[in-house]
């Protein structure tokens, strides 16, 4: 029994001062270990490399917006400006024998175009006086309207109405001249980012 | 400047409104019209002009008052084209502010004296005591 024990001692003797790496089954495992650590730094790099490209996309997707919604406001600002333009033509074709209907169809007329035009600017710093002008301007035509409503059984003076609004309607189509004059500096102001 | 003779013939105008005379007619509630046949056809038309003075009282804000007016007064010749034969406009020719005046103020006095005569004789009569 005594040699035995000897022989198996003198083994593991043996064993235990050979080095690790002289081992197969070492280095099997550090193979597979390092194979994981490339394979996770892969992983790591496309990770990264994907997060990367999310963010470039998601910052021009924003930057898509942002010139879609210029590109809106231009086209917006171009249109208010040929309406602007189209009521300044209107407002010029007032003619010296107008009669009271035809006169208060124009007035009514011009009026809810305007309104309907510069209302969504009535806050912009740029506007807001001259649109507040000119909101008031158009009740002093209406009113002046009011002041050569013909009597029942009268008829009609030619000139009269005309003389009542010829001075509110100048003084109106003055202040679209200026308004579309600031809308066009608005204009090339809001088309320089993109130009 | 207003025509001295223009101005004495308007003051005549204004004495025969007020003697009735002349009879005027309102059109609309800032315009009168005195029409004849004869001797000639024509059309005499008095106009007051009211203009409301805007002031800006802040940004934005606007307060409107009515407080300017200025008259037109116009003669027509209805043989001839539609083109007064005189116009004076008081904003254009402030001399003659004071005649245009005199004469809307006959004019509306006497309707107003018409307007009140009518409502005074829609009151019961009372037995004489």
């Amino acid at each position: 029994m005594q040699p035995d024990i000897q022989t198996q001692i003198n083994h593991l003797t043996e064993l235990l001062q050979s080095p690790f790496w002289h081992r197969g089954d070492f280095w099997i495992f550090a193979i597979l270990g390092m194979v994981s650590i490339v394979v996770s730094g892969f992983g790591l790099w496309f990770s990264i490399k994907a997060f990367g490209e999310a963010e470039q996309a998601k910052v021009a997707a924003t930057q898509a917006k942002v010139a879609a919604k210029e590109a809106g406001k231009v086209v917006r600002v171009q249109t208010v400006a040929i309406e602007l333009g189209e009521i300044s033509q209107r407002l010029e074709r007032l003619e010296p024998d107008i009669l009271f209907s035809d006169a208060r169809e124009l007035v009514n007329e011009v009026a809810r175009k305007l309104l309907r035009s510069i209302s969504p600017y009535s806050e912009e710093p740029l506007l807001k006086t001259k649109i507040a002008e000119i909101r008031a301007a158009i009740p002093a035509a209406q009113n002046s309207m009011k002041e050569v409503r013909p009597s029942p059984g009268a008829s009609e003076v030619p000139g009269a109405v005309y003389n009542a609004i010829e001075a509110d309607l100048a003084k109106l189509n003055n202040l679209v001249a200026e308004l579309l004059g600031l809308f066009e500096t608005m204009n090339i102001h809001s088309g320089e980012p993109n130009a | 400047m207003l025509d001295p003779e223009l101005r004495a013939w308007i003051d005549q105008v204004v004495a025969d409104t007020k003697s009735r005379l002349i009879v005027w007619k309102m059109v609309n509630p800032s315009t009168y019209v005195w029409e004849m046949t004869q001797p000639h056809a024509a059309r005499v038309v008095l106009q007051r002009v009211e203009r409301l003075n805007q002031t800006m009282i802040a940004p934005g804000r606007i307060q409107a008052r009515k407080e300017f007016s200025h008259f037109v007064f116009q003669v027509f010749d209805l043989t001839k084209p539609a083109v007064p034969i005189v116009q004076t406009n008081t904003q254009e020719d402030p001399s003659s502010a004071d005649a245009l005046l005199n004469l809307y103020d006959a004019v509306t006095g006497v309707e107003s004296k018409e307007t009140l005569n009518f409502l005074n004789s829609l009151l019961p009569k009372k037995p004489a005591t």
